[in-house]
């Protein structure tokens, strides 16, 4: 049966967002705001990047809701099904006998909210082919236990 | 070559001196920009600090071979290949026999001198470098010690497989290259891209001479239509006879042989190298048959392993593949497949593979379009007015477009994917199912509002995406590219 994310990873993806835009976008806005308070074009550049700024804004918020409603993982009989994306979406299937190592990361933030997320690694190359993420701590764990156990049976190299 | 009692052993002395042509040639490839400053600009001055600067690139590289001779020492120890190096940064490398993809035996012309031979080990996922490179060892140490790991792999005893180099060959010789196929393959090689670069340069040399100005169009106005024709005919020989000669240096002596259950290539003129890899280890093969290749009855087969290593070809750019098999006969291509891959299960000749969705077309005549836009507006910005000429490439370019959709093809058999694409270039790859790593499913939003979807395998090095299907077709091939059956599916 498919399995979905924690909901607690939609609030972190937000404050995650919102971080990645406010460190390159808030100063540009406030140097634009500080330059262009003595001309109307400087004014209309400077409702530009708050308009920027703004609909960032609102895709850190609406986004992540998205990208939690699409992304779903099943670990099946033989392999390991994940589905993903929002405009692009992308499925991937991996033999659970081909998985090379499972690797569970918590980043500060995740840590905040008790989430981790696992990444499959097989012999296809140095980037996961697989990752899950917004799993609760034991879930994530449970997981990778559970993939560790089944890994590497037959690599197929 | 030395032994001590831990049973290390040390490269051949005379290594930095082998090595130190290649570095030579590397400085020149690596900063020729400098060498053609010291040649050509500044005062004596400038140019003693440019050749200083090229002196310090150069022994440094010098320094390099003579702290990796100085340091590393091999042995084969409790079953595995153990390789110390380093002076600050001590490095122990152990590879086990059976991680070991393939075993590569090169030997430029100073290593035949001194009979000598550079030895790469690679395993998988070794992208960056060569696990195992040993720069100069003693011909038969070489051999000894590649016959004790592939003894240890086996459990058996060792055995050596005689030097391709010395005219002995255990083994079934399976493809040989003689004048004529080197000849063909020089001749059907793509030699577009360095025939634009040389029309290029032609025109920026003539514009140059042109006493009247330098605009390049002015310079084709005195140009008479036989000239241009005669000029164009000249540029595609001298690009006809690079790749002969690229095809001579990189080809020359061809053999493919199959020793057990392993493929020992050999090639080269001025370099010769000699690539074993164990059949079990391929999980990749990809034919290519250009247009011009297709039509004499060949094909060049690449075959790849995990190592993701590749052979560098005299002259150009690495392969990306391990073994290269340049000219296949159309007749001998079958049988040579199933030696390769021996669980293959479908003749590609007679093969009925699945088109790609006629939905697809209009997204490649779409691409074919918009490529076309960008290189009609390089033309204008380039040849001014006379860019309007290139006008005259839509219509190819969307021929082009029409073939290679009309001519790909897929299919995943009992035992092996197939994917084929191209037209002008038909590249046919075959995946084994029980070598694929991930496979993937992708929509993008305009194949979604189409009902498409492209399908990616994965094997340990390569991607390999299979033409635009159906949605149901994409899913079912979801389930299906990894696992082995009995029966073929369409």
């Amino acid at each position: 049966m498919k399995q979905r994310l924690n909901p607690r990873v939609i609030l972190l993806w937000r404050l995650q967002a919102g971080v990645r835009m406010l460190f390159p976008l808030l100063p540009v806005v406030i140097g634009v705001a500080v330059l262009s308070r003595e001309s109307v074009g400087d004014m209309l550049t400077m409702f530009f990047a708050v308009g920027i700024l703004g609909l960032s804004g609102l895709k850190a918020l609406l986004w992540p809701s998205l990208v939690y409603r699409f992304y779903a993982y099943e670990v099946r009989e033989e392999d390991l099904w994940i589905g993903r994306g929002v405009l692009f979406r992308r499925e991937t299937v991996i033999p659970l006998s081909r998985i090379q190592h499972v690797d569970t990361r918590q980043g500060p933030m995740e840590q905040l909210f008790g989430l981790a997320r696992i990444l499959v690694y097989t012999a296809s190359g140095r980037v996961p082919d697989g990752g899950v993420p917004g799993l609760e701590l034991k879930v994530a764990s449970g997981l990778r236990d559970q993939l560790a156990r089944v890994a590497g049976k037959d690599d197929g190299v | 070559m030395s032994v001590d009692p831990g049973g290390w052993r040390s490269l051949h002395t005379l290594s930095p001196v082998v090595n130190l042509i290649p570095q030579i040639w590397a400085t020149i490839r690596g900063y020729w920009i400098v060498l053609v400053a010291v040649a050509l600009g500044g005062d004596v001055g400038v140019q003693i600090g440019d050749l200083v600067i090229l002196l310090v690139f150069f022994f440094m590289g010098f320094g390099r071979s003579l702290v990796h001779w100085l340091t590393l020492r091999y042995r084969v120890h409790e079953g595995a290949l153990e390789i110390r190096t380093g002076v600050l940064n001590r490095r122990v490398r152990i590879l086990s026999p059976d991680r070991i993809q393939n075993a590569e035996l090169v030997r430029n012309p100073f290593h035949r001198v001194s009979g000598l031979v550079e030895l790469r080990l690679e395993t998988a996922g070794a992208e960056v470098e060569t696990e195992g490179l040993f720069s100069a060892l003693d011909f038969a140490e070489a051999n000894r010690l590649v016959a004790e790991l592939d003894a240890l792999r086996r459990n058996s005893s060792s055995r050596a497989i005689p030097a391709g180099d010395q005219g002995v060959e255990l083994g079934e010789v399976l493809v040989q290259m003689g004048w004529v196929e080197i000849v063909a393959h020089g001749l059907s090689s793509r030699r577009a891209g360095v025939s634009a670069i040389l029309l290029a340069v032609g025109f920026e040399v003539f514009a140059q001479l042109e006493p009247g100005g330098s605009e390049i169009g002015s310079a084709l106005e005195s140009l008479t239509g036989p000239m241009i024709v005669a000029g164009v005919l000249a540029v595609f020989i001298l690009g006809w006879i690079l790749g002969l000669l690229e095809s001579l240096f990189a080809h020359y002596r061809y053999r493919l042989t199959e020793v057990d259950d392993r493929l020992v290539s050999q090639m080269g003129l001025l370099t010769r190298r000699r690539v074993e890899l164990p059949i079990h280890r391929v999980q990749h093969i990809r034919i290519d048959e250009p247009l011009l290749r297709r039509v004499m009855g060949f094909a060049s087969v690449y075959v790849d392993t995990a190592s993701g290593a590749g052979i560098p070809v005299e002259g150009g750019q690495p392969t990306a593949s391990e073994a290269v098999i340049p000219m296949v006969p159309k007749s001998a291509q079958l049988a040579l497949l199933r030696r390769l891959l021996p669980q293959l299960d479908v003749d590609l000749r007679s093969a009925k593979l699945q088109p790609a969705h006629w939905k697809a077309l209009p997204l490649a005549l779409f691409g074919a379009g918009v490529g076309w836009s960008f290189v009609q507006l390089g033309g204008f910005l380039v040849f001014g007015r006379w860019g309007f000429l290139l006008v005259l490439l839509l219509p190819l370019m969307l021929v082009g477009a029409w073939l290679d959709w009309r001519f790909q093809g897929w299919t995943v058999t009992g035992n092996v994917v197939v994917s084929r694409e191209g037209f002008w270039l038909r590249r046919t790859t075959l995946v084994p199912l029980d070598k694929v790593q991930a496979v993937h499913r992708i929509e993008t939003p305009l194949l979604r509002v189409l009902g498409l979807a492209i399908v990616a395998v994965r094997v340990a090095g390569p991607r390999v995406f299979l033409p635009k299907m159906t949605r149901q077709k994409s899913a079912l091939c979801l389930e299906r590219a990894w696992r082995r059956r009995a029966q073929a599916t369409g």
